[in-house]
C-alpha cells in the first residue's frame, strides 16, 4: 500500500452529508437572520415537500465546536407553516444545508403540501373487556345492550412528532371492525417517516417513546453529570 | 497541643503543627520496582483486528420494521385509551356504591366470617385432639403397669435364686479354712497329701512314679521326667477290666 492512498473504514453516515447549523451561520451576515437553511434529512425523506426554516434570531453558545446555542426560526415543514420554533436541541449534526438566495424562490414553491392525518375517533374494545362490563351491567341489573362496544381513542404522540399535533385530526372510521388494527390506515402512520424508514424498531413500552441520553457529548466535557 | 497551636498561630502568624505529623508518614513509592502492568504497552499501535474493525449492527427487515412500526402507534394509541376506559369504570363503581371503600368493607366482613369459620374448626378439633389424648394416656399407662408387673416378678425370681444359692454356699461352706480352724486343717493336709503327679490308665489305676512319701528325705533328684515310662510298656487295664471294677465297686 502506498503511502498517499487513502483508506476509508468504517460506515458511512448518511447524515453527516451538510455542515453543522452555526458552521452555517457564522458565516453569515448577522448570524444569518432572513435566510432559509434546510435539514438534508427532511429532503431525503420527503423530496417532494420541501422543509426549511427561516431564521428569526441566533443566540449562538460559542463553544469551541459551535454546537450550543438556540435558534427562533420560522419552520416550514413539508410545505406547512408550523409557526416560530425555537431549536437549541441536537445541533451536533452536521445535516444542514443553506439555500441560496437565487434558490429561495423556486425552494419555497410547494405545489402538494402536506396533507392532514387522519386517524379514528374512537376504537373497538377488546373482547374481554366488552364481556366483563357486561358481567357487571348484568350484576348491577342494568340493560346488558347500553354497555358500548367502542371507547373514545386518545393519541400517543411520540416526542419526535409533537410539531404535527395541529394537523392531526380525528374523524369518524369508514368502517368499523372488531381490531383497531383493521381500522387504522398504516400509510397515515408511516407518511410520519417519510422515505426513510428507521432500521430497527425497539421493544414496545406503553405510551409515547422517551429517549434518555446516557451523556452529552459537549456538556460532558464541561459539565458534571447530575447523580441519579 | 491545640492551646500551643492556636496561640503559635496568633503569635506568629504561622501553625508549626506538621513537625509531629511528618514522622507518621510512611514511605510509599517503591521507584523501579513496581511491577509492570499486564496488557499491550501503551507505546505500541492499536493491534490491527481492533483498529479497522468496524461494528455492524444487524438491521432488521425493511418490512418488519414497516409493520411494526405502525402496529406500534396503533398499540400505544389504544393502551392510552383503555386506560381511560378502565379510569371510567372504576369513577362509575364509586358512584354506584361498588367503590373501593365499599369492597374494602365487603372484604372486611368476609375476613371476620372466615375467621370464626376458624375458629370453630379449631374449637371442635381441640375437643377431638382432647378426647383422644386421654385414651391415648389410660393406654399408655396400662401398658407401663403391665411393664412394671413382669419387671417385679423377675426381680424376685431373681432374689429368690440368690438367696437359695447363698444358702447352698452356706451349707458347703462346713468343711472350709477359716481363722479358727486353720491349724488344724494344715495339720491334716500335712498329714494327707494331695499329689496329682501320677499317670493314669483306662481302668483308673494311678500310678505313682516315683512312689510318693510323706516326708522328704534325703537330696530329691534332679531329675524331673521319668527314665523310662511304665505306662507305655504293658497294656495296664482295659474297658472290660475298668467296667467290672466299677461293677465291683457297685454291689459292695
Amino acid at each position: 500500500m502506498s503511502s498517499n492512498l487513502i483508506r476509508f473504514v468504517g460506515n458511512h453516515d448518511i447524515a453527516s452529508e451538510g455542515k453543522f447549523l452555526f458552521e452555517i451561520l457564522s458565516q453569515l451576515r448577522n448570524f444569518g437572520v432572513g435566510r432559509l437553511v434546510t435539514k438534508n434529512e427532511w429532503a431525503r425523506k420527503w423530496p417532494n415537500n420541501p422543509s426549511y426554516m427561516k431564521i428569526l434570531r441566533a443566540e449562538p453558545g460559542m463553544d469551541r465546536w459551535l454546537f450550543e446555542g438556540k435558534i427562533y426560526a420560522e419552520w416550514v415543514f413539508r410545505g406547512k407553516n408550523l409557526g416560530v420554533y425555537e431549536f437549541s436541541k441536537d445541533l451536533n449534526r452536521s445535516d444542514w444545508q443553506l439555500v441560496h438566495k437565487h434558490q429561495e424562490k423556486s425552494y419555497t414553491s410547494c405545489s402538494t403540501p402536506m396533507q392532514e392525518l387522519v386517524l379514528p375517533d374512537s376504537f373497538p374494545l377488546p373482547p374481554l373487556q366488552v364481556h366483563l362490563s357486561q358481567k357487571s351491567a348484568r350484576k348491577n341489573g342494568m340493560d346488558e345492550k347500553s354497555v358500548s362496544r367502542r371507547a373514545p381513542l386518545l393519541l400517543s404522540i411520540d416526542p419526535e412528532f409533537q410539531h404535527l399535533k395541529p394537523f392531526i385530526k380525528q374523524e369518524a372510521p369508514e368502517a368499523n371492525s372488531s381490531s383497531i388494527y383493521e381500522e387504522i390506515d398504516k400509510n397515515t402512520l408511516l407518511d410520519l417517516y417519510g422515505n426513510e424508514l428507521p432500521v430497527k424498531v425497539e421493544a414496545w413500552n406503553v405510551g409515547p417513546a422517551v429517549f434518555q441520553p446516557r451523556f452529552n457529548a459537549t456538556t460532558m466535557r464541561v459539565k458534571e453529570q447530575p447523580t441519579k | 497541643m491545640l492551646v500551643n497551636c492556636s496561640r503559635l498561630s496568633t503569635a506568629g502568624g504561622r501553625c508549626l503543627l506538621a513537625s509531629s505529623q511528618m514522622d507518621d508518614v510512611i514511605q510509599k513509592r517503591h521507584m523501579g520496582r513496581r511491577q509492570p502492568k499486564q496488557g499491550k504497552p501503551p507505546i505500541l499501535p492499536p493491534a490491527k483486528k481492533v483498529l479497522y474493525h468496524v461494528v455492524h449492527a444487524p438491521w432488521q427487515k425493511p418490512e418488519d420494521v414497516e409493520e411494526l412500526l405502525w402496529r406500534r402507534h396503533a398499540y400505544n394509541n389504544a393502551v392510552i385509551s383503555l386506560r381511560e376506559v378502565f379510569r371510567a369504570e372504576i369513577a362509575q363503581n364509586a358512584s354506584h356504591g361498588q367503590g373501593i371503600e365499599s369492597m374494602k368493607e365487603a372484604e372486611a366482613l368476609e375476613f371476620d366470617e372466615l375467621i370464626a369459620q376458624n375458629q370453630a374448626r379449631n374449637d371442635e378439633k381441640r375437643a377431638a385432639r382432647a378426647e383422644r389424648e386421654s385414651d391415648d394416656t389410660k393406654e399408655t399407662k396400662s401398658v407401663i403397669l403391665e411393664e412394671i408387673r413382669v419387671e417385679l416378678e423377675k426381680r424376685n425370681a431373681e432374689k429368690k435364686r440368690a438367696e437359695q444359692e447363698v444358702r447352698d454356699v452356706i451349707a458347703r461352706s462346713a468343711g472350709f479354712v477359716n481363722r479358727e480352724n486353720l491349724e488344724t486343717k494344715i495339720l491334716e493336709a500335712l498329714e494327707k497329701p494331695t499329689i496329682y503327679d501320677f499317670a493314669i490308665d483306662r481302668a483308673g489305676n494311678k500310678y505313682f512314679v516315683p512312689e510318693p512319701v510323706k516326708y522328704q528325705e534325703g537330696t530329691p533328684t534332679r531329675q524331673k521326667g521319668r527314665l523310662y515310662d511304665q505306662t507305655l510298656g504293658t497294656q495296664h487295664g482295659t474297658m472290660e477290666e475298668a467296667a467290672s471294677k466299677k461293677q465291683n465297686q457297685q454291689s459292695l
